[in-house]
């Protein structure tokens, strides 16, 4: 038992420090006045939490929500299939799995450039297009909510196929095959065994991808632009420009509790999380 | 195809990348039977059952169900059903959500109605809205084989059921199968590496050795009158002699014979095994075993006479 407490020290030590203590400090931010230069002041103040109510931020709170469950759901379609193929593929598994997480060894940072060069006005997709003379004028590619999700489908779906690979594979065989001896077409064996076997590892995926995507900020502002604020956009600027470091505390405290109740209600009964 | 055949296999081969897994196999299994596949473990006994089945498809040959050529068509358009050797029951679904599972396209009282009845087959009314994991073993293969023969399919393939159980609960449960074949009168395609129990369920016994169909035949026609060596051998223990086989209880110990003499004894309860070596004559020195009643002691070292009736002896 003392072993293990030796060993477990380190780790709950750097949780305490990097985890807790930042959060501390977001809670009591959030509950103190703005300072004029950035920073906080004192006296206490609730009032950064009843902003919060203002219709402005309840629009970039649909929005983000909106976009981080269209591109959860758009990993979900795209990943299936993928994790499929990759569990049924034998010795190749591996190559396969090495592939999904190639883009890791690249910054998420410099991949996000590559997308901007690829799809703005002079960029290599337009330029192609209009060589060929398909188009005239380039097509507005970057600034809107679908670059933004395909950003974020691009980036997150490892997340997504990972989990739903580690479920497929530990899928017993023998339970497609009775479904296909008990009558059941390749469609109706997907839903009624594939399917339900699955949900364990559909919901990790999903909480995997959904969480990150909705406090991302970065995919929304290179790809996004100043057209498409989310609520990580909303925060960076409440602790850059706005220089209202308590609203931007309160924000996040916010943008948490929401995802925090999603999760719980995503948690089936008796069933651990992830 | 005859109609008194439900199931026929026509020069049915199967090639794996690296080996034949079944050769030549023609094979007529008539209706209401129970009819078992019996051989070692990789003689392609599951490979024909998957190939029924529709999990394989031959190399070679057809396979015909009800006058019907089945082989080219996929496992859900064929009237068998499996159960297999793990049982495969669906985890997330109860022992009614499992037994249901084939019956989507009746209609729902029919269905019901069905479900009862096979559940009340099984014994297993009570543990209706239980989960696969909350059931014990036989509970189980009773739940793999409820969800087949709700089907009533022509033809019911079963791969190894009782290797799952058991020794004990095994030897109960090849009564109960047999009971519930003759009940339903659904064909039973068995297969199996265990003799007994191809021995005492079977109405035929088709055994088979590296692929290829050694014999077919009654239980006692495959084993008193085996046409080929490892059929002999494979079926119960075989003395040979001079190249003619007697089954160890067919040998009998007695004042006169060929002499012998004991080299082990084992008691086993109900009967006694004794293992000999001729001493005389040109059969000198030939290991010869015998099951005696246990009453009767012998021990080791001791002169003794064998000898057995002609009409047993086995020649291959």
């Amino acid at each position: 038992m003392r072993l293990r407490n030796a060993f477990l020290a380190p780790t709950a030590i750097l949780m305490a420090v990097t985890m807790l203590a930042p959060l501390a400090i977001i809670v009591v931010y959030s509950l103190l006045t703005r300072g004029a230069y950035g920073g906080v002041e004192l006296p206490w103040t609730l009032e950064n939490f009843t902003r919060l109510w203002d219709p402005v931020y309840g629009v970039i709170f649909v929005r983000s929500f909106w976009i981080a469950a269209v591109s959860t759901a758009l990993c979900l379609i795209l990943g299936f299939p993928l994790a499929m193929f990759i569990a049924r593929s034998g010795p190749r598994k591996n190559l396969y799995l090495s592939l999904v997480i190639l883009p890791f060894w690249t910054s998420f940072l410099i991949r996000t450039y590559a997308w901007m060069f690829l799809l703005r006005d002079t960029g290599i997709v337009n330029s192609a297009l209009q060589g060929l003379g398909i188009i005239r004028e380039p097509l507005a590619l970057l600034y809107n909510d679908g670059v933004v999700i395909l950003g974020l489908v691009y980036g997150f779906l490892p997340f997504m196929v990972l989990p739903l690979y580690a479920t497929l594979e530990r899928l017993d065989p023998s339970l497609l095959e009775a479904a296909a001896d008990l009558g059941a077409r390749p469609r109706d064996t997907l839903v009624r065994v594939t399917l339900p076997l699955c949900a364990p590892g559909i919901r990790a995926g999903a909480i995997l991808v959904f969480v990150p995507c909705l406090g991302t900020y970065l995919t929304s502002d290179l790809l996004g632009g100043s057209k498409t604020v989310l609520i990580g956009n909303l925060v960076q600027n409440q602790f850059t420009a706005s220089r209202d470091w308590p609203f931007g505390a309160a924000l996040s405290l916010a943008l948490m509790a929401i995802a925090m109740i999603l999760l719980f209600a995503a948690r089936r009964r008796g069933e651990e999380l992830l | 195809m005859p109609p008194e055949t439900v199931l026929q296999l026509r020069d049915v081969s199967k090639d794996f990348a690296t080996q034949r897994a079944v050769a030549d196999v023609s094979l007529d299994i008539p209706r209401g039977a129970f009819f078992s596949l019996l051989g070692p473990s990789g003689c392609g006994k599951t490979t024909i059952l998957r190939m029924i089945a529709g999990f394989e498809t031959p190399t070679s040959g057809e396979v015909w169900l009800n006058g019907q050529r089945i082989d080219p068509l996929p496992p859900y358009q064929r009237n068998v059903n499996t159960v297999f050797q793990s049982y495969a029951l669906f985890p997330h679904l109860t022992v009614q959500g499992n037994v249901e599972f084939g019956l989507r396209r009746n209609r729902v009282a029919e269905a019901e109605k069905r479900v009862r009845e096979v559940l009340q087959q099984v014994r297993l009314e009570a543990k209706a809205s239980r989960r696969p994991s909350e059931l014990s073993g036989g509970e189980r293969q009773r739940v793999a084989l409820a969800r087949a023969i709700v089907l009533q399919p022509d033809v019911l393939l079963l791969d190894e059921p009782l290797s799952a159980l058991d020794p004990q609960l095994r030897k109960q449960v090849r009564g109960e199968l047999r009971d519930l074949q003759r009940r339903v009168g659904v064909t039973f395609l068995f297969v199996t590496h265990d003799q007994e129990e191809a021995l005492s369920m079977s109405d035929q016994i088709a055994v088979m050795n590296a692929g290829a169909l050694e014999q077919v035949g009654t239980p006692r026609e495959v084993y008193a009158r085996p046409r080929t060596r490892f059929v002999a051998d494979f079926l119960g223990a075989m003395n040979w002699i001079d190249g003619i086989g007697v089954r160890p209880e067919a040998v009998s110990i007695c004042p006169q014979g060929r002499k012998a003499v004991v080299t082990g004894v084992t008691y086993l309860g109900s009967f006694c095994h004794v293992a000999m070596t001729l001493v005389n004559g040109e059969d000198g020195g030939e290991t010869i075993h015998a099951q005696v009643a246990s009453g009767d002691a012998f021990t080791a070292g001791q002169a003794v006479c064998v000898t057995w009736n002609r009409e047993d002896e086995v020649r291959v």
